[in-house]
């Protein structure tokens, strides 16, 4: 232990292992009672040298390394790095394939909108609400299985387009599908910016301000709901959200004020699920004729490919923010460096800089409002240092706390 | 009712990632939820290995998370079953090659039911977990 | 502003290399990139130049790479972000000798540039200077000592690190 644990007392880490879902990750926060007074953030559970090994595989065999890289996320790390071997290569994909890429990317983000909120609900104590976006979700794992076969890797992505085909029999009932989730999507909106739980919880919790979110360059809700009208989507235009008028949402379009807490953080979420209805909606309608892809088949790709040489960025905005893909390529069929930068990581590391002056029942909160891949904490050991004694408690202490919180703030209404 | 021999006991379920993608973590998760509902075999997800009777582990197992892993299998009570999630604990799948990664997990926790897939459907996570508990009833 | 008139106002800075990639992604957009070499010494003045220019460019990443004979930061920023179809990613490539792998932080212009700083430093071996943080990000404390992950020469993963085979090997899978 160093001298640092011993000054501040109190050291509380939470993780890395956690029992609900998702990654294990490490926090480790200094308390003084109940107040939080420093955090540390602790990754590399999750490390599996993805980039090192992506230099061992050819140019198709990384988009399903690629797409490995989040399970919750598959396709916006697959399509990015498409973009990047395409602008390798300076191929433009055909239009009918830019909307495919647009109706999958939407799906992606309605189901991960979905889970975050369920999540949200769970950590505050508001199981209902979990179970009920849940209901919600599957319809949307529905559509995705029904487009691509499977339900969470869709292996869709593939250098100069897409890989499989929306027919009219598949958009029709996509279509009605639509409806149903849209019903469904805005019953929880109700439900969610107005319940008075979710307002006591979630409003002034994990407070950022505009200055920090810029300086920090802050990425995806976590920017938006700060009132940084920024997207990788509406900036670049990425496959047809240009040709689409994509625009961004901020949390005063949906509630009026960017409050850059966790209630602003919800709003932006929930909004943005409604308009990737809608986005996927317009491109089933709008979607022109034409091939799918670039090349007929992927072992052509691979061979143009092995000719390319210099460098390319792919980006993407994922439902947690920017991704950004770099590859390296010198006339070879495996890339010579590929780096990967997912938005939860700076989006993660930030909360550093928020977790002081808040209870130790927020914790979990402001954990989970950047989406970071990392929802419930799962174990924590308490150690207090003055009296040289350890003591284990679980991840049931920590939601327990929250819970109690809730149902205190309750109580007072 | 063949269902009843499952319906008497109610196994609670520690999820340990030990550095998966996530998608066999919300599969998992997809299961428990209303559309799948493993709450009517009485499968509960609990928040410490202390309370579990299965362990349903996910990922290919990182350097990082050996220790702890095994930490955590110690930690529950006999009898005890552990369910592997996906491919990647039976090799490493895509990750098979990596320094970083120490997969097949049975080289560190002892596993009694694999479930294929990447990610497997629910359907096939619910059914690993029932194989499971015949495991422990028969112990 | 127009690329090439960016790219122009970089290298004057500088003194490097650059060029501009524009390229047709779909019928309205396209993806705009300068690329821009930078010295040791004075990456950090084009970095502040960006920053005049563009209020709060947004540092998208840093690529650490190895190239053989030399080490490069990839120092990489959005700007324009916010306006629709217009973003411009900025790359500024820094080289670094690898007998002196030192470098000056961003840390004090980008707050958020230490995760990224911490993570050239293990994976590559940079020294950054400068830098409040020095611990290792990603890869696990029983890795060994001095041995860097994407270094492609004998500082790299040795041999023996690497798995052999695929626990279930598949015929011909020799795994090179």
């Amino acid at each position: 232990m160093s001298e640092e644990y011993r000054e501040l007392g109190v050291s509380i880490p939470i993780g890395p292992f956690h029992p609900a879902l998702k990654e294990p990750i490490g926090f480790r926060i200094w308390v003084e009672g109940e107040k939080i007074v420093k955090a540390d953030i602790r990754f590399g559970h999750n490390y599996r040298g993805i980039e090192l090994i992506g230099a061992r595989r050819n140019w198709i065999q990384i988009l399903y390394l690629a797409e490995r890289i989040c399970g919750i996320c598959s396709w916006s790390h697959q399509f990015p790095l498409a973009q990047a071997i395409e602008s390798l290569m300076d191929v433009r994909p055909p239009d009918r394939a830019n909307y495919i890429r647009v109706v999958v990317g939407e799906l992606e983000r309605i189901h991960s909108h979905m889970l975050w909120l369920g999540v949200l609900g769970h950590e505050i104590g508001f199981d209902t609400l979990l179970h009920l976006t849940w209901g919600v979700r599957e319809k949307v794992m529905d559509a995705l299985e029904l487009i691509s076969g499977n339900r969470v890797n869709y292996a869709m992505a593939t250098i100069g387009g897409v890989r499989r085909d929306i027919t009219e029999a598949k958009r029709d009932i996509l279509l009605r599908k639509l409806d149903d989730l849209l019903k469904g999507v805005e019953t929880l909106r109700d439900i969610v910016l107005t319940h008075k739980l979710v307002l006591l919880r979630t409003e002034g919790v994990g407070r950022y301000d505009r200055e920090l979110a810029l300086r920090l360059c802050l990425q995806g809700p976590m920017a938006r709901m700060c009132g940084i009208r920024k997207d990788v989507r509406q900036d670049e235009g990425v496959a047809a959200y240009g040709d689409l008028g994509f625009r961004a949402i901020v949390a005063r379009d949906v509630v009026g004020k960017d409050g850059c807490d966790a209630y602003s953080a919800t709003a932006v979420r929930v909004a943005e699920t409604i308009q990737s209805i809608n986005l996927v909606r317009d491109a089933l309608m709008e979607m022109p004729p034409g091939p799918i892809s670039a090349f007929p088949k992927p072992i052509v790709a691979l061979t143009r490919a092995s000719k390319a040489e210099g460098e390319a960025i792919g980006r993407y905005e994922a439902p947690r923010g920017e991704v950004i893909h770099y590859v390296r390529a010198a006339k070879s069929d495996k890339p010579k460096r590929w780096k990967v930068r997912a938005p939860s990581l700076i989006n993660v590391y930030s909360t550093k800089w928020v977790f002081p002056g808040h209870q130790i029942a927020d914790a979990v909160v402001i954990a989970a409002q950047p989406d970071p891949c990392i929802a419930c904490t799962e174990r924590a050991l308490i150690v207090d240092l003055d009296r040289g004694e350890r003591r284990v408690v679980d991840h049931a202490y920590l939601t327990e706390l929250s819970r109690r919180k809730s149902k205190e703030v309750m109580g007072d209404v | 009712m063949g269902l009843q021999r499952f319906i008497k006991r109610s196994p609670w379920v520690f999820h340990l990632n030990t550095g998966g993608c996530n998608a066999c973590d919300i599969e998992i998760l997809a299961a428990l939820t209303p559309r799948y509902d493993a709450e009517r075999f009485g499968v509960k997800l609990v928040g410490s290995p202390r309370h579990a009777d299965i362990l349903v582990v996910s990922g290919p197992m990182t350097r990082k998370d050996v220790e702890k892993a095994k930490r955590i299998y110690e930690q529950m009570p006999s009898p005890k079953a552990v369910v592997a999630v996906g491919v990647c604990t039976m090799g490493g799948s895509v990750f098979h090659d990596s320094p970083f990664v120490t997969a097949p997990i049975s080289d560190h926790i002892p596993v009694d039911v694999y479930i294929p897939g990447c990610p497997p459907r629910p359907e096939a996570i619910l059914h690993g977990i029932l194989e499971a508990l015949e495991k422990l009833e028969v112990e | 502003m127009d690329l090439n008139q960016l790219l122009e106002e970089l290298k004057r800075v500088s003194g490097g290399e650059g060029f501009v990639q524009d390229q047709e992604m779909s019928k309205t957009s396209r993806r705009r990139r300068v690329w821009v070499t930078a010295d040791r010494r004075n990456f950090r003045s084009v970095i502040l130049k960006l920053v005049e220019m563009y209020t709060y460019p947004q540092l998208s990443f840093i690529v650490a790479q190895d190239l053989g004979d030399r080490l490069q930061l990839i120092y990489s920023f959005e700007v324009n972000s916010g306006k629709p179809l217009e973003a411009v990613e900025v790359s500024v490539k820094v080289d670094i000798p690898k007998d002196d792998p030192r470098i000056a932080t961003i840390t004090d212009m980008f707050p958020g540039a230490e995760v990224y700083e911490r993570e050239a430093q293990e994976m590559i071996g940079v020294d950054v200077v400068g830098l409040p943080d020095k611990r290792r990000l990603l890869i696990p404390e029983d890795f060994p000592e001095g041995v860097f992950p994407l270094r492609l020469d004998e500082k790299g993963i040795p041999p023996e690190l690497w798995k052999k085979k695929s626990p279930h090997p598949l015929e011909g899978d020799g795994n090179e």
